[in-house]
């Protein structure tokens, strides 16, 4: 029976693929010459695809579920997509078509728009002065007296204001600040191997490389745009090859920019390098530079910073 | 340890076939992976979430079968977003255009072999419905939930890893002497 068993530990490892290189090659060839093996194990493939099968159904059902919660938003998603710019252009024909047709859709966009407007009225500097205005008078003692109506109305108002103004804050804190932003476009790269070969040269290069990025996925902003600057300079008085060369400047390029955004000390700089990158047709990071420049002209990023 | 530490911790949890995670993870891509494809494919957003769904479950099956593990290559967002690429291009989709960030993830061909695996699963179930309380209840925990074998000798008060290892390769001996009857 013990037998059995480690029999069937190893045709299930089999048919899981999990097997061992070279215990598969010899497991390969036993069943080759054995065919009540070869039976067993295709007995066995089948019971475990069906087992798998059943788990891939089960869980089809679950993502049919899940998705109907999501459904009812689906169009506000899209109108959203559509009203920022965020569509193929195909697509955002087609929805100029549609929406020339569709009245119940034009509205909804329209008032979508108006929501937008109406973010971007709360952004406007006197409204931050009136919450400013309001926040010195909190400290003031209360004084008990009865409010007359109008007076209740203001205050109603006012809550409200402040209310959609804490929403747009913490809105924009968490998508549009700059450690939020830096941590959309950042993509930490493989820094296990050096390109191009293993010489002193390189592998220096690849070691400040990899500092760099580590110090910079530890938030030591500071310490990585130096590595960064140390490492466009050995680059500079290096022999890599030019496929090399790109690689390390292009991506110390953009990612000493994002640390410069992190640390939010030196913007115009960023903007600069940024612009810079934006503009070079044959760098890897310009459409990611084109795009974050774009984000950092948004109004919620000049409000979370 | 790769690069990735976070999804590589997050893709251990999913691999156990914690639900809660799985939904979360469903919830959390969702909404960017179908704005990337209405954005650079330009398909229509019932498109997109049909690519999403057929993406998830082969995610899913490369998660739960261990065929993806650690030490991962990129985050499991761009693995996913791979398996969107491949599946858009199965679809005869171009892909030509897009960000280089995102791997070719190799998709298994299963049109024809989907048939094939449905019989499997009737089967299976058929077998399941017939071979008692016990060993259903030990190969669901193992096969249709995920569950290691400790956590399996744990929720059947068997007395340890080893011999609830032992009993679930008696039921499967037991299943598969059902299923030759069946033939």
């Amino acid at each position: 029976m013990e037998e059995n068993n480690t029999k069937l530990e190893q045709i299930e490892r089999f048919v899981t693929g999990v097997m061992e290189a070279s215990e598969k090659v010899a497991f390969d060839q036993q069943i080759a010459g054995d065919e009540v093996l070869r039976e067993e194990v295709m007995d066995y493939q089948n019971l475990l695809s069906g087992f798998s099968q059943i788990r891939e159904n089960a869980f089809q059902t679950q993502i049919d579920t899940w998705n109907k919660d999501w459904v009812a938003t689906d169009e506000t998603e899209w109108i959203e997509a559509y009203v920022a710019g965020d569509l193929h252009p195909e697509l955002l024909s087609r929805m100029e078509v549609r929406l020339e047709k569709n009245a119940d859709l034009a509205a909804k966009v329209a008032d979508h728009r108006r929501l937008m407007d109406g973010f971007s009225g709360i952004q406007e500097k006197t409204f931050a002065g009136k919450l400013q205005s309001w926040d010195k008078e909190q400290p003031k003692p209360a004084t008990i007296r009865s409010l007359r109506p109008i007076f209740i109305r203001i205050a109603a108002a006012a809550s409200v204001l402040l209310l959609i103004g804490i929403g747009f804050n913490w809105y924009a804190q968490e998508n549009y600040s700059g450690s939020a932003l830096v941590a959309d476009f950042y993509q930490e790269p493989s820094t296990g191997t050096t390109l191009g070969g293993n010489t002193g040269e390189k592998s220096q290069i690849a070691q400040l490389f990899a500092n760099a990025h580590r110090e910079f996925t530890e938030g030591q902003y500071n310490a990585a745009i130096r590595n960064f600057d140390n490492l466009l300079v050995a680059i500079t008085d290096s022999e890599l090859e030019d496929s090399a060369r790109n690689y390390y400047e292009q991506n110390a390029l953009w990612t000493r920019s994002l640390a410069l955004i992190s640390q939010g000390e030196d913007l115009p700089r960023a903007k600069a390098s940024l612009q810079a990158i934006a503009a070079d047709p044959d760098n890897e990071y310009q459409k990611k530079a084109t795009d974050l420049l774009k984000e950092m002209q948004s109004i919620f990023y000049r409000w979370a910073n | 340890m790769g690069n990735y530490r976070d999804d590589e911790q997050l893709l251990r949890t999913l691999s156990e076939g914690d639900e809660i995670k799985w939904k979360a993870f469903y919830d959390d891509m969702r909404g960017s992976f179908r704005l990337f494809f209405m954005k650079y494919a330009g398909v229509e957003p019932e498109v997109a979430t049909e690519i999403y769904h057929e993406s998830m479950v082969i995610f899913h099956r490369n998660v739960v079968g261990k065929k993806l593990q650690p030490p991962l290559q990129s985050k499991l967002k761009t693995y996913l977003f791979g398996i969107g690429k491949l599946v858009y291009r199965k679809q005869g989709g171009q892909t030509r255009n897009w960000d280089d960030d995102i791997p070719d993830v190799p998709v298994e061909p299963e049109i024809e072999e989907r048939a094939h695996r449905e019989q499997q699963a009737v089967l299976v179930q058929k077998l399941l419905n017939k071979i008692g309380n016990p060993c259903r209840q030990l190969l669901e925990l193992v096969y249709l939930k995920g569950y290691v074998m400790e956590a399996v000798a744990r929720e059947m008060n068997i007395p340890s890893e080893g011999a609830a290892r032992k009993r679930k390769f008696d039921c499967l001996q037991k299943m598969r002497a059902m299923m030759r009857d069946e033939d």
